[in-house]
């Protein structure tokens, strides 16, 4: 358990180390934070839309998405996996550990929006912070099961870019992170309706907090966690 | 001395390709073992069976005792492992990567380590920005942080300069004093002869030939040659056996693989003729002449 916190804390301060990582998991969310609040500011649309929700969720998006399983088709490209699997350090703890540390970084930057839209902004906090702030974890873990098995599958971090907009541009555009979903064609707005970022706005948008997009959202995270444990293990057999 | 490492009927294979067929190896502890082989030989996954992270078909694997199969985590108690290709995160510092390495094997920090691989200047710098030869030190010092008895090395100083070549073959050396079992798969075969007590030739997923690298050059069925150069140029004359050949600046050839035996008669030879030697050389065959001719290198 000793070895496991202390490689977590250094996996997060190397994080911090990593230009990628800050640009995909702070300044492009954050910045998108910014102009999507001046937008709608200057639409007064503000008391209408969850604000604080939706650009959390699209943070969660761009990190479980784009960030997380680039980080991890990384150490599957370099050979990460084989050098801690000699040395005798379970090589499954590696993505184990960069999924607590994503999810770590998500509430991280959801806290500076909360902080941070009530005075900018002038929007109203959500009604309960500990539901959201579970929300945003359970998002989080979702989104991060979603991307950690797309990262086993793709072999190349040149096709890792590619293979991320498979997760990225539908769960931003058919899920009404972007606008709402009720103005997309129903075979879209159904495929949005099963990804992590619709479900927790379905979840945490309403007045009240939804069970079942809950539910469903713990069932998909637990299948593919499962899938990607057993991909994992083949990949780090294999390597 | 007990044998460490203990390797008996080895078979392995990938798909329908046959890469290991009955390999057989003993290795005393405190010995320093060189595989050699062309590419593709089995060197690579010979080393991955014994560190226990390929899956054997065939034979079993001994190390320190353990079955590698069934108790990989003593045998990684035992073993430090550095590999061909392999790498750790861009970001991680040399101090970070010792203490991850430290901590999972349950020993005390090893700084030491760090400044005797010549890390002292880039404890804290991001391992992207080292340069190769550091990587490797790096990754020796990460192999030995948990005081392992048998140290693999795979291709170790594979795209070193000179300089950081000298400077890891010198670690070896240090090492080997410190009675650490080596076994390392080169290319290099005066890495091999320098450095190993033993070597063993790998072709076609067999040890075709194993010994020490005097052993295995003087039992070899290529030829020494004899160089020699006499006063009087009698040999010119006459001829003293069929490999006879004459070269520039008066010297004579001569191709014998019994060289003992061969320059007591030669001698005898110039002494009835009254001529005097003015200069002898023996050229042994080299050890990389006996591996290109038993790994098939040349074709």
């Amino acid at each position: 358990m000793k070895a496991f916190i202390n490689q977590m804390l250094i996996q997060f301060k190397m994080d911090f180390r990593d230009k990628d990582v800050v640009v995909i998991y702070y300044l492009v969310p954050l910045a998108f934070y910014l102009i999507m609040g001046v937008i709608l500011n200057t639409l007064s649309d503000m008391m209408d839309n969850p604000f604080i929700l939706t650009t959390t969720v699209f943070a969660i998006t761009m990190t479980a998405y784009l960030g997380l399983p680039n980080i991890l088709v990384k150490i599957k490209e370099k050979g990460v996996l084989k050098a801690y699997k000699v040395a005798g350090i379970p090589a499954l703890a590696l993505p184990l550990i960069q999924v607590i540390i994503t999810v770590i970084h998500i509430l991280l930057v959801s806290i500076i929006i909360l902080l941070t839209a009530p005075l900018v902004f002038k929007v109203p906090l959500p009604q309960n912070i500990g539901l959201h702030f579970f929300g945003v974890i359970v998002i989080g873990l979702g989104s991060s099961a979603l991307g950690v098995l797309l990262s086993s599958f793709v072999k190349s971090q040149s096709s890792m870019t590619m293979y991320g907009q498979i997760l990225f541009m539908p769960s931003i555009l058919f899920t009404g992170l972007m606008f709402p979903a009720e103005f997309l064609p129903k075979p879209l707005k159904l495929i949005g309706d099963l990804f992590p970022a619709s479900l927790g706005l379905n979840m945490l948008g309403g007045e009240d907090f939804q069970i079942l997009p809950l539910s469903l959202l713990i069932l998909i995270s637990a299948i593919a966690f499962i899938i990607s444990i057993i991909l994992y293990r083949r990949i780090v057999k294999e390597n | 001395m007990s044998n460490i490492v203990e390797i008996n009927k080895l078979y392995k294979s990938y798909g329908t390709i046959q890469v290991l067929k009955d390999v057989n190896l003993n290795i005393k502890e405190g010995e320093t073992y060189a595989l050699l082989g062309v590419n593709g030989a089995g060197k690579t996954t010979t080393l991955e069976c014994l560190e226990g992270i390929r899956k054997i078909d065939r034979g079993n694997i001994i190390v320190s005792g353990y079955d590698v199969s069934k108790d990989i985590n003593e045998v990684q108690k035992v073993m430090g492992v550095q590999l061909q290709s392999t790498s750790l995160p861009d970001q991680i510092t040399p101090n970070e990567a010792m203490s991850l390495f430290c901590a999972w094997h349950k020993v005390e920090f090893r700084e030491d380590l760090l400044i005797r691989f010549g890390m002292r200047d880039y404890l804290n710098k991001s391992y992207h920005t080292l340069s190769t030869g550091r990587k490797r030190r790096l990754h020796l010092a990460l192999a030995l942080c948990h005081r392992p008895k048998i140290l693999i090395l795979d291709e170790p100083t594979a795209g070193l300069d000179v300089e950081g070549r000298r400077s890891l073959h010198n670690e070896i050396r240090q090492l080997k004093k410190e009675n650490v079992t080596i076994i390392m798969a080169t290319h290099d075969m005066t890495e091999a002869e320098n450095l190993c007590d033993r070597i063993g030739i790998l072709r076609d997923g067999k040890i075709t030939i194993e010994g020490t690298p005097l052993e295995i050059t003087s039992r070899s069925s290529i030829h020494s040659q004899i160089l020699i150069k006499t006063r009087n140029a009698s040999l010119f004359d006459k001829k003293f056996n069929d490999t006879q050949k004459k070269l520039d600046d008066g010297y004579m050839s001569y191709a014998t693989n019994d060289v003992s035996n061969f320059l007591i008669k030669l001698l005898q030879f110039i002494n009835e003729a009254n001529d005097d030697v003015l200069d002898l050389r023996v050229e042994r065959a080299s050890l990389e002449d006996i591996f290109i001719s038993i790994a098939g290198g040349e074709k």
